[in-house]
């Protein structure tokens, strides 16, 4: 039954599908799409909003603030890790969400975009099994549902198309945010000879880095990291983002062990950057 | 009732504070001004606000205080003079302020205080550059530098907050049992005994090495003798049970080398994964070869269920090794430290072996770290140290020189329309000229080299030199700790008794430092595995000195693996 609704699913999918689920379709709370289709090429899976690369513009109109988006972020990852974990799903952090994790295993607060990767077949089981499924994660107050949607594109296994680098994401309805979640595939033809993973966003590395993956907690919820944790921070943002305690407007705290904000007082978010990129 | 009590009476002293240092600042600025035009030396003005704000503002409520000065009119007449001259380089009377200011930025600069702010914000409008202008008043200045120090020029010399180890860093839940463990001081070499202390490099399952090593050095257990193994025993070898047993047979101590804990992680990794927790690491391994045929292929037809039934890819060799080793040897493995620490020699005389604290680790550790702040993954894998104050100096350097060739070429652009601009290139002499030039301007290096980081690669100093001119440093002999370990190969033995002084990059004012210092860290791994030697290093008590003395023994080995590439 299941295999046959897969069937069924991977049939409608494959046959040129141009752009993400329609705003129609999975509009919840909004009257107007914001997302920033304008100038960008139809194959372009995934769209941003109009207001920041960081919110899908069919479920916000606007970013939130500061403190807003901390919150946000983290019932984001915590909803994600968890229901990654009863649908037996492995997932482990990476890039900047792993330097969040190096500090103090949490997210870091000028971050608005966080990053995690899976295996491909652990792709390929998510397109087939749970695209375009909505997960309660309850809370007090209500809670709120995300959704998580698979990039039909996962099956092309090379990075000839820079429109589509992202595989799935894990939305957040209601605020607009989302993870940003990546497949790791074996590449078969690498000159590196065998073991060698690599994902669409141009990320390479050998398997023996990732496995054994290591157990651990990221903002107070079960994670997994990499083997060789250190090797990827240090390779992708040298020893000083290791060391260096100010950093984009913020200074840790090592008594509270916490990033905090080097002027409380400073209006607005002077870290933010907003470049306008295919993503 | 209480909490609005409790917010008013906040913000009453926050108003009685806020008008003292408005009262203070006022004042300072005029005794500034005036001073100012007495003595020619402009910064003075900056002086007196420091022990005002220390006593009477502390760090209480600056949400008050730093939003206000824009709104009044700080004194206009004041200004000019310290927007004309540059702050506080060639300042005679600074010293005596000087020390109290110097630990500001430091210590409490994330509550940034409102005198410190308000004065440069006329001059340098965004609030980090005046911070940052702070900072570079507080560092020593070379004497005599008349020239200004452009807004551009402080900014590339402000100090980094920089730390390593200064704060636990998360742990790993299914990281190393034990991290420290001390051995029994029944085992220590001392006057009166015949025992010695036989310390081994890594063996790599080379178990006939091993005994002829043992054999060429007359080790007998009934004599007192005791083997302590610097980890790495196990992998790349022929026979790694057999030298587990070896060691669990001779009642021998060991520190917990990189490849034991991979063999333990994945080891504890695939039990985790599997349902079938009696036969699961036979029922992984019998797909080994099939997933090796078409890793990919065989994986995308898999559910992550059935997928964890699957050696994971990447660990197989692991797993084949720990299916090799009997529940009792892998409880012997996951119970060895991290770091095996000796104790204090209680015979020994002379340096080395009179430090307070001797420790066995296998790869490595950071200097000015206490033993429980090492991280373990590190202690296991690192090889070399830098600086990473240097490599951010030398990046924001670069980034800015950069962004100017990049100003250059477009102001060139835009007076000649059409005519193409190449944008000129910024190389290492470059940022090196500029690097030295900030550095007459009283950049202070020796700062930007007192934080260091970790490195596995060879990219910075070898760690054990950097150790060991770290602890020939430390005034008294108790408080230092010799070290020895293992894991580089490729460095080989390192067991002279001094180690080179350190080197620096040119340009920098260099204190004086000896020319040598003592070797307080023991490299033993000769690369038996790859061919060449398995070594010891042998601690006993020496009659005719009355002292304890090492000597370090070594034994030809089988090749058995190659050695890697880079």
């Amino acid at each position: 039954m299941r295999l046959s609704l897969a069937y069924l699913g991977a049939l409608c999918m494959i046959p040129s599908v141009f752009a993400d689920a329609d705003f129609s379709q999975v509009r919840l709370n909004q009257d107007v799409d914001m997302s920033r289709r304008a100038g960008l090429p139809a194959e372009k899976y995934f769209f941003e909003s109009t207001f920041s690369m960081h919110y899908d513009g069919r479920f916000a109109a606007h970013a939130l603030n500061y403190t807003e988006q901390t919150k946000a972020l983290r019932d984001l990852v915590r909803s994600y890790l968890m229901t990654f974990q009863s649908l037996g799903i492995e997932t482990w952090l990476m890039h900047g969400t792993l330097l969040g994790w190096w500090w103090n295993k949490q997210i870091l607060p000028w971050d608005s975009d966080l990053d995690v990767q899976v295996t491909e077949s652990s792709m390929f089981y998510l397109a087939a099994y749970y695209n375009m499924t909505y997960h309660r994660y309850r809370r007090i107050g209500g809670g709120r549902h995300y959704l998580l949607e698979v990039n039909p594109n996962y099956v092309v296994r090379d990075q000839s198309d820079m429109y589509n680098l992202i595989d799935a994401r894990w939305i957040d309805t209601v605020s607009g945010l989302f993870i940003d979640i990546t497949a790791v595939r074996y590449n078969l033809t690498h000159p590196q000879g065998e073991g060698m993973l690599g994902s669409k966003d141009g990320h390479e590395y050998r398997d023996t880095y990732l496995y054994p993956l290591r157990e651990t907690k990221f903002e107070g919820v079960k994670a997994k990291i990499p083997y060789k944790f250190r090797d990827f921070l240090v390779g992708e943002y040298g020893g000083k983002a290791l060391s260096n305690t100010e950093y984009n407007y913020h200074i840790f705290d090592e008594e509270k062990m916490q990033w905090v904000r080097k002027n409380p007082d400073e209006e607005g978010e002077p870290w933010v950057e907003r470049k306008q990129q295919g993503s | 009732m209480l909490r609005v009590l409790g917010r008013r009476r906040n913000l009453v002293a926050g108003l009685i504070g806020f008008f003292i240092v408005v009262n203070v600042l006022f004042l300072s600025r005029i005794g500034g001004y005036t001073r100012v035009y007495n003595t020619e030396a402009g910064p003075i003005m900056t002086d007196p606000e420091v022990p005002i704000d220390m006593s009477s503002v502390k760090e209480e409520k600056p949400k008050e205080v730093v939003q206000q000065p824009p709104q009044l009119p700080p004194s206009p007449a004041p200004m000019p003079p310290a927007t004309s001259t540059s702050p506080a380089p060639s300042t005679p009377p600074a010293p005596s302020t000087a020390p109290t200011r110097s630990t500001r930025p430091a210590g409490s600069a994330s509550s940034t205080s409102p005198e410190q702010q308000s004065p440069p914000k006329h001059t340098s409008p965004p609030q980090q550059q005046s911070q940052q202008k702070d900072a570079a008043v507080s560092r020593p200045q070379p004497p005599a530098v008349a020239t200004k120090i452009s807004n551009r020029d402080k900014k590339l010399m402000a100090p980094y907050r920089m730390g390593y180890g200064t704060s636990a860093r998360p742990t790993l839940k299914d990281g190393p049992s034990v991290r420290i463990a001390d051995l029994p001081h029944e085992h220590l070499p001392r006057k009166g005994s015949s025992g010695r202390l036989v310390i081994v490099g890594d063996v790599h399952g080379q178990l006939p090495a091993l005994r002829t090593l043992l054999g060429q050095v007359n080790f007998d257990r009934k004599n007192g003798d005791h083997l302590i193994l610097t980890g790495d025993m196990v992998n790349k070898g022929p026979d790694s049970v057999g030298v587990v047993q070896y060691a669990m047979d001779l009642k021998a101590s060991a520190v917990r080398g990189n490849h034991e804990d991979r063999i333990l992680l994945s080891h504890k990794e695939g039990k985790r994964n599997s349902n079938n927790k009696a036969g699961w690491l036979q029922t992984m391994l019998k797909n080994v070869d099939l997933l090796q045929m078409n890793r990919t292929r065989a994986l995308a037809s898999m559910s992550p269920a059935e997928q964890q039934t699957l050696a994971r890819p990447g660990t197989e060799t692991e797993l084949v090794l720990a299916s090799k080793f009997s529940d009792e040897q892998l409880a012997w493995l996951d119970s060895l430290p991290v770091i095996l620490r000796l104790g204090l020699l209680s015979s020994a005389k002379s340096t080395p072996w009179n430090a307070g604290t001797i420790a066995v680790v296998h790869a490595g550790l950071v200097p000015g770290m206490a033993l429980e702040k090492q991280d373990p993954q590190t202690a296991m894998t690192m090889r070399s140290l830098v600086f990473p104050g240097e490599m951010s100096r030398h990046d924001a350097i670069k980034k800015q020189l950069q962004a100017e060739a990049k100003s250059a070429k477009e102001k060139e652009e835009k007076k000649n329309p059409g005519k193409k601009v190449e944008q000129a290139k910024v190389e290492e002499k470059h940022v090196a000229a500029e690097l030295e030039r900030l550095t007459s301007l009283g950049l202070d290096r020796m700062a930007d080299r007192r934080v260091l980081f970790p490195r596995e690669n060879r990219d910075g100093q070898p760690w054990s030199e950097v150790w060991s001119r770290h602890q020939s440093q430390i005034k008294f002999e108790e408080d230092r700790t010799a070290v020895i370990y293992g894991h580089d190969a490729k460095s080989g033995v390192r067991v002279g008794s001094e180690v080179e002084a350190e080197k620096f990059p040119p340009g920098i004012p260099t204190p004086p430092t000896p020319p040598r210092a003592t070797r307080y860290a023991f490299g033993l791994d000769s690369g038996c595995v790859y061919g060449n030697q398995l070594s010891a290093l042998i601690l006993e008590y020496n009659s005719e000195s009355d002292d304890i003395k090492h000597s370090i023994a070594m034994v030809p080995c089988e090749k058995a693996a190659e050695p890697p590439k880079n």
